[in-house]
C-alpha cells in the first residue's frame, strides 16, 4: 500500500518535473546542475568512461556539472548513495541487490560491466591445473560482495579448500602463503605480472567460463533521487555511455585521461598497469561479436541468474522485479 | 711504389709506422687492462657498498627481531593484564632504534583478558617525543592490513611492501611485523615496527657513487623502495618500467632481482641509453634487492684520460723521433748520394774527380774507402794499359819495319826479265802476321845462267829478317864467283856459321839453269824438295841430294844433282808455308794435295799457277790464321828458242 502510494506521488512529481524541464530546456544547459557521482574504488582505468565523459564535456553538453568522487578502503559508495550524499554511484550488481534489500531500493540506470572479470589466480608450480587440485589447499578470497561468486563456483566445482580472508593486496598469494587467490582479470592478474611473475607461471580460472560470472559495475541511484529528477538520470546515463564508447574508440586518449586522475590523487599505480586495465575493462563493457549481452544494458537473463546465484548462497531473500530494479515506470528505457 | 721512395722516406715511414703500431698496441693493452682492473675494483667496491648497505638494513631487522622475540616471550609468561607493560616495551624499542618510527602490538580480539575487542597499543615519534596511541580504538580494523594478516597466515615475520603514510608528511614506511603465538600455538596478534625509509634513501644517496651513479632498492614485488627519481617510488616498479619501455631484458633483470639472485652486469645491454654496470644483490632478511648503477662514462673517464695522455706523450715522442730518424738516414744517404754523384763523374771518365771524405768506420765509410781503392786501382790499371799499348805499338812498328825489310829484300818486279823468251818465272811471298824468315831470289850473273833460290830462316822477327838479309847478300855475292850451287851453299854455310852466336840457321834450295841447254843443277840445304812437272808428265819431287841446314856448322859439303829441263818443264819451289798450311781443324795441306793442285794447273803460266795455288791454299785454310810465311816460286823452261 505504502509502496503504491509512494509510486503515485512519484509519478505526479515526475510529470511536474517533466513539464518544467520541457518548458526550460535552455535553462538546464545554461546553468549546469551539480551532480555527484561516486566510484566504488579509487581512481583507475576501471572507470575510464566516466572520466572521458567528464573531460570530453559529454556531461556538460547535457547540462550536468558532474564531480566524480573516488571510493576506496573504508569508503563504500553504497553508504554514500543510501545516505544521499551522492546522486549516483557505481556499484556491483550483487552489492546493489543486497543494499536494495537491506536499506532502500536502488535502481540500475545502466549496466556498464556486463562480463565478469572474476578470476581465481593460482600457482602452476603448486600443482594447480584444474579446480579439483584446489581441494584441501589454502586459498584466499575477498569478502563482502565478491565472495559469493567464488563460493558458488567452488561449490559447483565440488572442491573444499581452506579459505583465508583476502583484503586489499595479493601479497599473501605472491609470497606463497596461499596457492590461489581471488583476482580481477583487469587488476590483480596484471599486478602479479608487474611483480615479475610471468603469465606462464599462473593458471587462471575465469568464473564466467563456468557461468559463475555475474554482471559487475553498474550505475545506481536511489529510487527517490530518480523519481525526483528522471531526466537528469537519463542524461547522466546517456553521457556516461557516450564516454565509454569514446574511450573504446580512442583508448590512447582515454588512457591519458585516466592517468590525469591517477596522478592527481597520487594513486600508487603506473601507466602500463592502467593500460592493461583499460584494455580488459573495455572488453567487458563493449560487447564483442560473440557476446550475448548489449552495451550498457542489464539483461533479464543475467539479472535472474544473479538473483538465483545469490539466493543459493543465502545472500538474498527477496529481490525486486527486473522492471522495478531497472527503473521501470521512471522513464528508464532499457 | 714503396721501392720508389728514397731510403730516408722509407726509413722514416717504416720506423714511425712500426713504433706507431707498438705504441697503439701498448695503449690499447693498457686501456683493456686498466678497464678490467677498474671493472674488478668496481665490482669489489659495489659488493662492499651493497654489503655495507645490506648490513645496516639487516641491523635494524635484527634489533626488531630481538625486541619482538623478547616480547613474544613476555606475552607468553606474563599475559600482561596491563597495557602499561606493553607501552613501556614499545617505548624502549622506539627510543633505542633511530630508524624505527613507531612500534605497536596488535592483538586478536579476546587474545588476553583486557582485549575483548581490537586493541593495538602504538608508540610513535612526534617532535622528539614518544606518543602513545591505541590504534585499535579506530574500528577500521587492522586485521585487513598486510602487516597483520600476512604474519598471521604465514606464521612468520614479514616485511610489508613499502607504503606512504599520512603521518610525517607523506613519509615512506615499511613495516616489519612478527606474529605472536601463545603456548598452544594459537595466533594472538602481531608486533610491528614502522621503519621510515627516508634514512635508507639517505643512506643510498650518500653512497660514494660519483656523478651519474645511483643506487636503488627493490621490494619483493619489484617496487622501487628508494630511487633517485622520487616519482618512481611506489608507483613504478622495475616491471612496469620494463613493460612501458617494452624492454624484456629489464624484465629479466627484475626477475633475477626479486628472485633473490645477485650479479654484476653491463647495463648497456639492458638500456642502451645508460652505458654502465649494474650490481645487484639480495637483502636476504627483507627479501629486497639492492641495485647499484655505475655509469661507464665516469668510470672510463680516468682510463680514457690515461690513454689520451699516453697518446699525447707518444705523439711528442714521434716529434722527437722524426728528426732523429731523418738525421740517421741523412748520415747514411748523404755520403751515398755524394758517392753516387762522384761515380757519375767517374763513369764519365773523370778519374780525378774528388771522392767524398767519409769519416768513421761504418759500412758507408768502408764503402767510400773501397770506392777510393777501386778508383786508384782503376787508374793504375789504366796507366798500365797505356804503357802496354805503347810497348805494343813499338813492337808493332818494329815488326812493320822488319816486314818491310823482308819484303824489300825479295825481288818483286814481274816479269823479272821481260826480254827473255826462253823461260818464264813468277814468285810470291805472303808473310804471316809475325815477320818470318822466308825468302826467294833469282838472278842471272850472265846471259846463260839463271839462278833460283828459296829459303826459310829459323825463328821469326827482326833477327830472322836480318839473318835472311845476310844470307841473301852472301848468296848474291857467291853466285857471281862460283858456278856450282853446291859450292855456293858451302860458302854461304861457312860465312853464316862463323860468328853465329844466335845459333840461327836457314834451309836453302839453290839451283841454276843453263838456259841454252836446259841443264839444271842444284844443291839442297835441308829445304823441301821442289816439284818438277815435265811438260808431258805429272809433278814429281826432284831427286834428293845430301845437304844439311845452312849456317848451323862450318865446313859442311852440299851434294849436287843435275838433270836437263825440256821445253815446257816446270819447276815449283816452295817453303813449308805451303805444304804445312793448316785448316781450322789443324789438317795439313800436305804434299799430295800440293801435287794434285800442280797437276791441275800444269798448263797454266807461272802467274796463274802461283795465284791458283794461293787460291787453293786460301780455300783450304778458310778462316784459320796463317801460321807461317807462304813463299813459292814457279819457273817454266821453254828451251833456247822459247819453245817455238
Amino acid at each position: 500500500m505504502v509502496k503504491n502510494k509512494l509510486r503515485g506521488t512519484c509519478r505526479r512529481v515526475l510529470y511536474c518535473l517533466l513539464v518544467v524541464l520541457a518548458a526550460l530546456p535552455v535553462c538546464s544547459h545554461g546553468e549546469a546542475a551539480p551532480v555527484r557521482f561516486m566510484l566504488q574504488w579509487s581512481h583507475q582505468a576501471q572507470f575510464a568512461g566516466y572520466y572521458v565523459a567528464l573531460e570530453k564535456g559529454f556531461y556538460k553538453d547535457k547540462g550536468l556539472d558532474v564531480s566524480i568522487v573516488p571510493g576506496g578502503p573504508g569508503l563504500d559508495a553504497a553508504d554514500f548513495l543510501v545516505r544521499g550524499e551522492v546522486d549516483f554511484a557505481s556499484l556491483w550488481l550483487s552489492a546493489a541487490l543486497a543494499r536494495s534489500e537491506k536499506d532502500i531500493p536502488l535502481v540500475n540506470l545502466a549496466q556498464i560491466v556486463n562480463s565478469s572479470n572474476l578470476v581465481l589466480m593460482t600457482w602452476k608450480q603448486d600443482g594447480i591445473s584444474k579446480p579439483a587440485d584446489l581441494s584441501g589447499k589454502k586459498i584466499s578470497v575477498w569478502g563482502g560482495d565478491f565472495r559469493a561468486p567464488y563460493e558458488a563456483w567452488l561449490q559447483a566445482m565440488n572442491v573444499r579448500p581452506e579459505i583465508f580472508p583476502q583484503y586489499y593486496s595479493v601479497n599473501l598469494f605472491l609470497q606463497h602463503g596461499v596457492v590461489a587467490c581471488s583476482a580481477m582479470n583487469y587488476n590483480e592478474v596484471h599486478m602479479a605480472y608487474q611483480t615479475g611473475i610471468d603469465m606462464e607461471e599462473l593458471k587462471l580460472f575465469f568464473l564466467r567460463d563456468d557461468d559463475f560470472g555475474f554482471p559487475e559495475d553498474g550505475i545506481y541511484a536511489t529510487r527517490d533521487t530518480l523519481s525526483k529528477n528522471p531526466q537528469q538520470a537519463l542524461d547522466f546515463r546517456a553521457a556516461t555511455l557516450a564516454g565509454w564508447r569514446y574511450a573504446a574508440e580512442h583508448p590512447d586518449e582515454a588512457l591519458d585521461i585516466v592517468m590525469q586522475y591517477v596522478d592527481k590523487d597520487n594513486v600508487p599505480t603506473n601507466r602500463p598497469h592502467m593500460q592493461w586495465m583499460l584494455e580488459k575493462i573495455l572488453t567487458s563493457v563493449i560487447p564483442g561479436t560473440n557476446d550475448s549481452w548489449a552495451f550498457g544494458r542489464l539483461s533479464r537473463e543475467d539479472y535472474s541468474r544473479t538473483i538465483q546465484g545469490m539466493r543459493q548462497q543465502g545472500l538474498l531473500q527477496q529481490a525486486p522485479s527486473y522492471e522495478d530494479f531497472t527503473g521501470g515506470g521512471l522513464g528508464y528505457v532499457p | 711504389m714503396f721501392r720508389k721512395w728514397s731510403i730516408t722516406w722509407r726509413l722514416s715511414v717504416s720506423v714511425l709506422l712500426a713504433s706507431g703500431i707498438v705504441l697503439s698496441a701498448v695503449i690499447g693493452y693498457g686501456y683493456i687492462v686498466a678497464r678490467q682492473i677498474l671493472e674488478q675494483e668496481l665490482e669489489e667496491k659495489a659488493w662492499q657498498l651493497a654489503r655495507a648497505t645490506t648490513a645496516r638494513i639487516e641491523l635494524v631487522e635484527v634489533a626488531v627481531r630481538k625486541i619482538v622475540g623478547g616480547m613474544d616471550g613476555r606475552m607468553e609468561i606474563q599475559a600482561p593484564s596491563q597495557q602499561e607493560t606493553i607501552y613501556v616495551l614499545l617505548e624502549r624499542l622506539v627510543r633505542d632504534n633511530d630508524e624505527i618510527y613507531g612500534a605497536s602490538v596488535a592483538l586478536e580480539p579476546g587474545a588476553f583478558d583486557y582485549s575483548k575487542t581490537y586493541t593495538s597499543p602504538y608508540v610513535f615519534r612526534s617532535w622528539n617525543q614518544l606518543v602513545r596511541d591505541n590504534r585499535g580504538k579506530n574500528a577500521t580494523a587492522y586485521f585487513v592490513q598486510d602487516w597483520y594478516s600476512l604474519p598471521r597466515y604465514m606464521k612468520q615475520p614479514v616485511w610489508s611492501e613499502p607504503y606512504q603514510t599520512e603521518l610525517r608528511g607523506q613519509a615512506l614506511m615499511v613495516t616489519y611485523s612478527a606474529p605472536i603465538h601463545d603456548s598452544a600455538g594459537v595466533f594472538r596478534g602481531v608486533v610491528t615496527c614502522d621503519i621510515s625509509l627516508d634514512w635508507m634513501a639517505d643512506l643510498l644517496r650518500s653512497l660514494p657513487l660519483g656523478k651519474g651513479g645511483y643506487a636503488f632498492l627493490l621490494s619483493k614485488n619489484g617496487t622501487f623502495i628508494t630511487h633517485p627519481n622520487r616519482e618512481m617510488i611506489l608507483k613504478e616498479n622495475i616491471f612496469s618500467q620494463a613493460e612501458e619501455q617494452k624492454n624484456s631484458p629489464l624484465r629479466a633483470l627484475g626477475r633475477e632481482m626479486v628472485q633473490g639472485r645477485g650479479g654484476f652486469v653491463p647495463y648497456g645491454k639492458i638500456d642502451a641509453s645508460r652505458e654502465g654496470w649494474l650490481l645487484y644483490r639480495p637483502i636476504q632478511s627483507t627479501g629486497w634487492s639492492i641495485g647499484i648503477f655505475f655509469p661507464e662514462a665516469e668510470l672510463m673517464a680516468k682510463v680514457l684520460e690515461l690513454s689520451r695522455k699516453e697518446g699525447v706523450i707518444g705523439f711528442i715522442g714521434f716529434l722527437f723521433l722524426l728528426p732523429v730518424i731523418l738525421l740517421i738516414s741523412r748520415s747514411i744517404t748523404g755520403p751515398l748520394r755524394k758517392l753516387s754523384e762522384a761515380t757519375k763523374a767517374l763513369s764519365a771518365g773523370d778519374l780525378d774527380a774528388p771522392l767524398p771524405q767519409i769519416p768513421g768506420q761504418d759500412e758507408v765509410a768502408n764503402l767510400a774507402n773501397s770506392f777510393a781503392t777501386m778508383r786508384d786501382e782503376l787508374k793504375k790499371h789504366i796507366s798500365m794499359l797505356q804503357d802496354a799499348a805503347t810497348a805494343k805499338e813499338r813492337i808493332e812498328s818494329e815488326l812493320r819495319i822488319a816486314q818491310s825489310i823482308q819484303m824489300e829484300l825479295v825481288p818483286k818486279t814481274f816479269p823479272p826479265f821481260p826480254d827473255r823468251i826462253d823461260f818464264e818465272l813468277h814468285a810470291m811471298m805472303t808473310p804471316a802476321r809475325e815477320v818470318g824468315g822466308d825468302f826467294y831470289d833469282f838472278m842471272m850473273p850472265d846471259a846463260e845462267h839463271l839462278w833460283v833460290v828459296i829459303g826459310d830462316v829459323s825463328g821469326k822477327g827482326i833477327a830472322a829478317a836480318l839473318f835472311m838479309a845476310v844470307t841473301r847478300t852472301f848468296l848474291r855475292a857467291f853466285v857471281q864467283e862460283e858456278k856450282s850451287p853446291g859450292k855456293v851453299l858451302a860458302r854461304v854455310n861457312n860465312e853464316l856459321a862463323r860468328n853465329n852466336d844466335a845459333n840461327m840457321f836457314v834451309t836453302l834450295f839453290c839451283g841454276v839453269v843453263h838456259l841454252p841447254t836446259g841443264k839444271f843443277r842444284w844443291a839442297n840445304g835441308g829445304h823441301n824438295l821442289p816439284f818438277l812437272t815435265e811438260a808431258a808428265g805429272a809433278p814429281e819431287f826432284l831427286p834428293r841430294t845430301k845437304g844439311t841446314l845452312v849456317g848451323a856448322m862450318e865446313d859442311m859439303s852440299f851434294d849436287e844433282a843435275e838433270l836437263t829441263l825440256h821445253s815446257g818443264d816446270l819447276l815449283y819451289l816452295y817453303t813449308d808455308g805451303v805444304n804445312e798450311a793448316m785448316d781450322e781443324n789443324d789438317q795439313l795441306f800436305g804434299n799430295a794435295r800440293t801435287r794434285e793442285v800442280l797437276l791441275t794447273l800444269r798448263q797454266c803460266d807461272c802467274i796463274s799457277l802461283v795465284r791458283g795455288m794461293t787460291h787453293e791454299l786460301a780455300k783450304f785454310t778458310q778462316n784459320a790464321e796463317q801460321s807461317d810465311d807462304i813463299t813459292m816460286l814457279a819457273l817454266r823452261y821453254f828451251g833456247p828458242s822459247g819453245g817455238i
